[in-house]
């Protein structure tokens, strides 16, 4: 991930640090590119020892990983009614509304990540907030189907052929 | 500047460039970085007063107590962290205290305490003291509502440390390229621009004729190879142009012709072969690079130049231009040529191809051939063709003109008695001389030709008056006064002349011809002058012996020729002592014809031969007869021509006796003394052959010829006849009774019987009878008669024992008469 527009970093009303726009940020800009960073595969993801795990890193694909660059925009929080979401590329978190100078970035965990049984408290204060942030798959539909267009695409893949083949949520 | 020196200076030159523009661009994008730098302080600033905006919304909204939101922002603000980790600082009383700023942009990031850099700190290089401040950019801006000063500063030593790094490496790396460059040029000039030296080498070599070397680059399948594959393909090419070019030098080199290529414009000679130097006589220097022309002289040059011209005007393809009436001096003989030439046009370059051949043999042989059919080969003048030729022209001149022409028909008298007697070599040294004094006889202007074996034609140019003729037809007679000088001897030669006159004579050729020969005819007939010229009425003459000599030749092998005998009586006592056989001619439409008119044409035809044997053969065969009939035989005399005692031998004369089956010694020729004088040995050897055979032989006419006494007393005669001639004078003329006498006396001498011709009288017996000769043939003892009167005598003789001839006794005393 890197950044696009001019971004600062500072303690979060959200929970510990966070990335705020340092520039006014127009609606559709692209604010940070997601195509940079080490590329990981689940069987390392697997062995990832957590509690001396310095980086962050998050899904890209069923099995691919990306580990953060190290620069300010890995420290972007969740947030349960987020202002940047992913283009239909899956390269770039985009604006999704007007983002005023010292507004918090924030993105949709769900969608990325889609790890199974994953559980990861949230306080964001958002009126949609559910106070969990779980993996796509456990979304519920109608979460699922809100979340659908700012996804990744691995998970509109995977959410299209799920409601092509059952009417029921994943498993 | 070779292509290795290029790749050097290319190399040296980028380098170059390089390290110029290097520098610049790194410190340019030092400066857009520091300006990056300074728009994150800006970037800082706004986030704070954002946060500051924030709180103090809450506090207007919350109702917090004032100091607790300051607290907060205060914290909030002091939280941000720009992205390259610049930070706020703030001062709540408003002033940013003196010093401050300046100690703060000297503060560089290392010195930070650890963890508040947060991120892109790990790139510090640990005791690097090597850069200069300031470390930082700093932006200061009020917050009114509060009365704060708000600092944002964002540290750039990180982008001089990596400048500085960056310099070092480029600074590294510049030092190696340039240590490098000189290696690597040479290396890369060397892996560029050697096989393409080898190649060009090989190349070199090519073209000089070594086409067997092996270009081994055209195996490479980059440039090189393509490049190898040309010169490959160079090298077969040239190889077959050098094998072609060979082959062409080896047939030029081999041709028997000359050959040579002249330059079309300056007319050098460009090349020529080995031939062309032998037929030119000259050495390969001296032909190269000479003028084509300077080859021939004068108007040979000249016409050689004229066909070049000729030859330059027509297209390439067309036909060859040929001559054969070159000549030049080669070693100084002249040696003739035939000369061919053609155009060649070899890329835009016009030469001639001019081959030449030497003709001199063949030239020669046409020559000699030429000759040969118009010149006769031993005396060198014009033969009967070219006399035609010859005279036709000179004929149609005259009747263009109206001019006259004479012809001289000149032949030497007796030839064949010539090559009979003197031989064939002799008799063509006599024609040469022949020849020679004719044409030293006659003018330039006139024409003199062999016509014949001893004939040969003058032809007088514009002979306005026959005296000119006569004049040289004189000059010609006198001109053999002298005798030919032969090897071992000399020969008085004679001809005769006959003449004749265009159009007086004749009107073309052939009648000329004949005209002038009837003319010569008469001539060589005549007892006078050996010049005759033709008149009308010897053409009569002519034609009568032509049908004469025609009617003759059909007469042999007839019976319209018959034997006559003219009895031979003793005067002592009337007996038959003989016959002498005498030839007659029954010639159809003519009656009974004498030997006096055909006997010349015989001699002259040589009819004479075959008669002459006929009438030995009728001769012998009657006295056969006789012998079978049971009369007494008695001795036949038979005449034989010069030419016969000849041709034959004696042995030819006794396989006729032996064929006819008569008796040698009843058999008696009768020659005259001319016959003997034309070949002496040949006729005492057959006449002596004769005599031993038991043949008599008596000369006739005796008196008339040479009457050598030697030869007389060597001649294995044994008979005389006195010619009638001089019997017909008796007894009055005293000069033929003196000759008369001494013959007999002479006779008697040599032991030999006399018989007297032509004895018609009785006064001319007994004269002849006082003067002791014993026998006698004439019309008073008999004339010629057929065989049945001579048979009746013969029958007489043997019943009465005499012949009954009235021979008187001698009346008186010759030495008185």
């Amino acid at each position: 991930m890197s950044a696009l527009v001019s971004l600062v970093r500072g303690l979060s009303p959200v929970a510990g640090e966070g990335v705020f726009a340092a520039e006014p940020i127009a609606r559709g800009t692209a604010v940070v590119s997601v195509t940079e960073g080490r590329r990981v595969h689940r069987s390392e993801y697997q062995r990832i020892d957590w509690p001396n795990y310095r980086g962050r890193i998050m899904q890209v694909d069923d099995d691919w990983f990306l580990e953060g660059i190290g620069a300010i925009e890995d420290f972007i929080n969740h947030g349960c009614d987020p202002n940047l979401g992913f283009d239909a590329a899956g390269t770039a978190l985009v604006a999704l509304r007007s983002i005023a100078v010292g507004e918090e970035l924030l993105f949709h965990y769900s969608s990325c990540e889609n790890h199974e049984n994953w559980r990861v408290p949230c306080g964001c204060g958002a009126v949609q907030c559910r106070g969990a942030v779980v993996g796509f798959r456990d979304l519920p539909p109608d979460e699922r189907r809100r979340l659908l267009p700012i996804c990744l695409p691995y998970l509109r893949r995977l959410a299209t052929a799920a409601d092509i083949s059952s009417s029921s949520p994943m498993a | 500047m070779s292509v290795r020196q290029r790749i050097l200076l290319v190399t040296w030159l980028g380098l170059m460039i390089g390290l110029t523009f290097g520098l610049p661009g790194l410190l340019l994008s030092r400066s857009g970085l520091v300006a990056d730098r300074q728009a994150q302080t800006e970037a800082l600033i706004k986030s704070a007063f954002a946060q500051f905006e924030l709180f103090r919304a809450r506090a207007d909204a919350g109702g917090l107590a004032p100091d607790l939101v300051q607290a907060q922002a205060l914290a909030a603000a002091s939280s941000l962290v720009s992205v390259a980790g610049g930070r706020i600082t703030v001062f709540r009383d408003g002033t940013v205290p003196p010093g401050w700023k300046e100690a703060e942009r000297r503060r560089p990031t290392a010195e930070q305490p650890a963890g508040t850099a947060g991120l892109g700190d790990g790139g510090v290089i640990e005791g690097f003291g090597g850069l200069e401040p300031p470390y930082r950019v700093l932006e200061e801006r009020r917050y009114p509502p509060w009365g704060w000063a708000v600092v944002a500063s964002v540290p750039i030593d990180d982008l001089d440390r990596a400048l500085l790094s960056n310099r070092v490496i480029f600074g590294a790396m510049a030092v190696l390229l340039l240590t490098l460059s000189f290696p690597i040029s040479f290396a890369l000039g060397g892996a560029l621009v050697k096989p393409l030296e080898e190649l060009h080498d090989k190349m070199l070599r090519v073209a000089d004729g070594d086409t067997t070397i092996a270009i081994a680059e055209a195996t490479r399948s980059d440039e090189i190879g393509r490049l190898g594959q040309a010169v490959e393909a160079f090298r077969q090419t040239t190889n077959r142009l050098r094998e072609q070019d060979e082959r062409l030098r080896a047939i030029m080199r081999d041709a028997a012709d000359a050959i040579i290529l002249v330059a079309d414009g300056s007319g050098l000679i460009e090349e020529h072969n080995l031939a062309a130097q032998l037929l030119f006589g000259r050495t390969r220097r001296d032909l190269d690079q000479r003028h084509f022309l300077s080859l021939f002289d004068g108007a040979d040059a000249e016409l050689v130049r004229e066909m070049l011209a000729a030859r330059a005007a027509e297209p390439t393809g067309a036909q060859r231009h040929r001559t054969e009436n070159l000549t030049v001096l080669r070693l100084g003989d002249r040696v003739n040529l035939s000369l061919s030439v053609s155009l060649m046009d070899c890329q835009g370059r016009r030469s001639f191809i001019c081959v030449a051949e030497d003709i001199t043999f063949r030239k020669r042989e046409e020559r000699d051939l030429a000759l040969r059919t118009t010149r006769d080969a031993l005396t060198g003048l014009p033969n009967r063709a070219l006399i035609h030729d010859l005279f036709d022209a000179d004929m149609q001149r005259a009747r263009r003109n109206g001019a006259r022409l004479a012809v001289l028909f000149v032949d030497i008298d007796r030839f064949t008695a010539i090559i009979e007697t003197l031989g064939r070599e002799s008799a063509d040294q006599i024609l040469t001389e022949v020849a020679a004094r004719l044409q030293a006889t006659v003018r330039q202007a006139d024409s003199i030709g062999r016509y014949g074996e001893d004939e040969f034609l003058v032809l007088l140019d514009d002979s306005g008056e026959s005296e000119d003729a006569a004049r040289v037809g004189q000059r010609v007679l006198a001109a053999f006064d002298l005798p030919v000088m032969l090897d071992h001897s000399h020969y008085f030669v004679n001809v005769s002349i006959g003449i004749a006159y265009f159009p007086d004579d004749a009107d073309d050729l052939p009648q000329l011809i004949r005209a002038a020969d009837t003319a010569h005819y008469t001539a060589r007939h005549s007892s006078g002058t050996r010049l005759a010229f033709f008149r009308k009425s010897m053409d009569q003459a002519a034609r009568d012996r032509l049908a004469l000599e025609h009617d003759l030749r059909g007469a042999l092998g007839t019976d319209q020729f018959e034997l006559v005998y003219q009895p031979k009586v003793s005067l002592t006592d009337s007996r038959l002592e003989g016959f002498e056989a005498l030839l007659r001619w029954h010639r159809p439409g003519h009656g009974l014809v004498m030997p006096a008119d055909f006997i010349p044409v015989a001699e002259e035809t040589g009819l004479i031969v075959p008669l002459g044997d006929w009438v030995f053969r009728q001769a012998c065969r009657q006295s056969r007869a006789w012998i079978d009939a049971g009369l007494e035989p008695v001795p036949i005399a038979v005449n034989v021509s010069p030419k016969q005692l000849l041709r034959r031998s004696a042995q030819d004369f006794a396989a006729i006796v032996a064929e006819s089956g008569g008796r040698a010694d009843l058999i008696e020729i009768e020659i005259t003394e001319g016959a003997v004088m034309q070949n002496v040995e040949h006729a005492m050897a057959t006449l002596a052959a004769l005599k031993a055979l038991g043949i008599k032989v008596a000369v006739d006419d005796f008196g008339t010829g040479y009457s050598s006494l030697s030869y007389l007393k060597r001649l294995p005669i044994s008979t005389l006849k006195i010619d009638r001639s001089f019997v017909s004078g008796l007894p009055g003329g005293r000069e033929e009774a003196g000759i008369t006498a001494t013959i007999i006396a002479m006779a008697h001498l040599l032991d030999l019987r006399v018989v007297a011709e032509g004895v018609e009288s009785d006064e001319q017996a007994r004269f002849l009878l006082g003067l002791n000769c014993q026998y006698a043939q004439g019309y008073l003892t008999g004339r010629p008669m057929p065989i049945s009167d001579a048979e009746r005598l013969l029958r007489q003789r043997r019943d009465v024992g005499s012949a009954g001839f009235a021979v008187p006794r001698p009346v008186a005393d010759p030495e008185g008469s």
